[in-house]
């Protein structure tokens, strides 16, 4: 009888387990029902000085977006809004080392910034909590 | 007496614990496709980018339109198998005044490195392996060689990034529910290692064949930050995002090999139309 019981509670805590596991909030699950912080961007990015000589960087304006031709699925109101320029991070020091690099390559080009990755939508928004519910 | 009673008490928690282990994965989308099925993405990328030192700048400005093929090639119980590959892609750079313009439906036999560059990111298929619910499980290597990240970003093409873990870019793991109103909002924060990507979305407009999302990001690094501003429609019917919309405005630092820092800063409008030929 124990032994039964026994294997049962076994069986309880590997199911148990696995749930856990659905849960960790890895992937696309992550920070589940955490509200958002508000990020203050600024309009106006200053550089930072001492690491390099160079006046004030211009930021270029956002280019249009191109329409792309049928099948039109456009609705009205799906053009974002131009974000505001975010402030640089500090300037890095001097003799701050490259990022380290998997390739090789021949090509001298110079370096501009890699486009960030775009965002996943975060798993199913109806089983998350609602910004400003007060959690 | 006392063993029914341990009895019923060890077989009321299994059944509660094996309802809590299948309702966890509930919320996620399980995505059909059929085998041979092929799904044909454009994207067209609009970037201007300034590369400074002391008093010397450098514009960058890019134009570039890509067609990448999404192709079933395996259907079984464990997901799918996609055959991804760039099937054309038009590119005009603007460096300084010098326009060099690639076209992968003309063959050109300049010794341009860059034109060559380029021409090698065509038709080079990489399988990637995703499960029911369009996560990516595993994909085969991309053999960079010429096509490096820092092409990549001066051509101003947006990278695909395959990583284990995440969704597959033409998919949402989203599924219609009609309580799910318009205004709803949501986000996401990510911090690893000094890097911080904050997301907030939220819905836009919603029927029952399309939903629009819209999200606003905030990514910082060590030397690069930007806000995104974007926007997906999704079709309802099979969770295949049908348009993305987006624009980054990027600034920071950056490290050549020789170790001089450049300050740097971009802004990118992105334009992506999915839709299924095959």
């Amino acid at each position: 009888m124990k032994k039964i019981v026994l294997m049962l509670l076994t069986i309880a805590a590997v199911i148990s387990f696995k749930s856990a596991k659905a849960q960790n909030a890895t992937g696309n699950a992550s920070d589940n029902g955490v509200p958002v912080p508000v990020s203050t961007p600024q309009v106006s990015p200053s550089i930072g000085g001492g690491a390099i000589n160079a006046p004030a960087l211009s930021v270029p304006t956002a280019p249009p977006v191109v329409a792309l031709p049928a099948p039109a699925i456009s609705a009205p109101g799906v053009m974002p809004a131009v974000p505001s320029a975010p402030a640089p991070p500090p300037a890095p020091a001097p003799g701050t080392p490259p990022a380290a690099s998997t390739f090789s390559t021949t090509l001298n080009l110079p370096s501009v910034p890699t486009l960030p990755p775009i965002p996943p939508i975060p798993a199913m928004p109806d089983v998350r909590v609602p910004i400003g519910s007060g959690n | 007496m006392n063993n029914i009673y341990i009895y019923k008490t060890a077989f009321l928690m299994l059944f509660i614990l094996m309802n809590f282990s299948s309702t966890a994965q509930e919320g996620h989308r399980v995505f059909k496709f059929d085998q041979g099925s092929e799904y044909q993405t454009e994207i067209l990328t609009n970037s201007k980018a300034v590369v400074q030192r002391g008093k010397q700048t450098l514009n960058v400005n890019t134009v570039s339109s890509v067609t990448k093929s999404f192709t079933t090639t395996l259907v079984n119980d464990r997901g799918y198998t996609f055959n991804i590959k760039i099937k054309r892609m038009d590119n005009e750079i603007d460096a300084m005044g010098k326009k060099l313009s690639h076209s992968s439906e003309t063959k050109s036999d300049s010794t341009s490195v860059i034109l060559k560059a380029l021409d090698f990111m065509l038709n080079k298929p990489i399988d990637v392996q995703v499960n029911k619910y369009g996560v990516i499980q595993s994909f085969t290597d991309y053999k960079a060689e010429m096509a490096t990240d820092t092409l990549v970003a001066f051509a101003g093409l947006q990278p695909e990034a395959f990583e284990k873990g995440t969704l597959l870019s033409i998919v949402a793991d989203f599924t219609y529910n009609p309580s799910v109103k318009k205004n709803f909002s949501w986000g996401d924060s990510v911090e690893i290692d000094k890097q911080r990507l904050v997301s907030k979305f939220w819905i836009e407009d919603i029927n029952q064949k399309t939903t629009i999302i819209k999200f606003t990001t905030s990514n910082t690094t060590k030397l690069l930050n930007s806000n995104q501003n974007g926007t997906y429609v999704i079709d309802n019917a099979t969770g295949v995002i049908q348009e993305k919309i987006l624009y980054t405005i990027s600034t920071g630092y950056q490290i050549s090999a020789g170790g001089v820092i450049y300050a740097v800063s971009r802004s990118t409008s992105v334009s992506q139309k999915t839709k299924r030929i095959k």
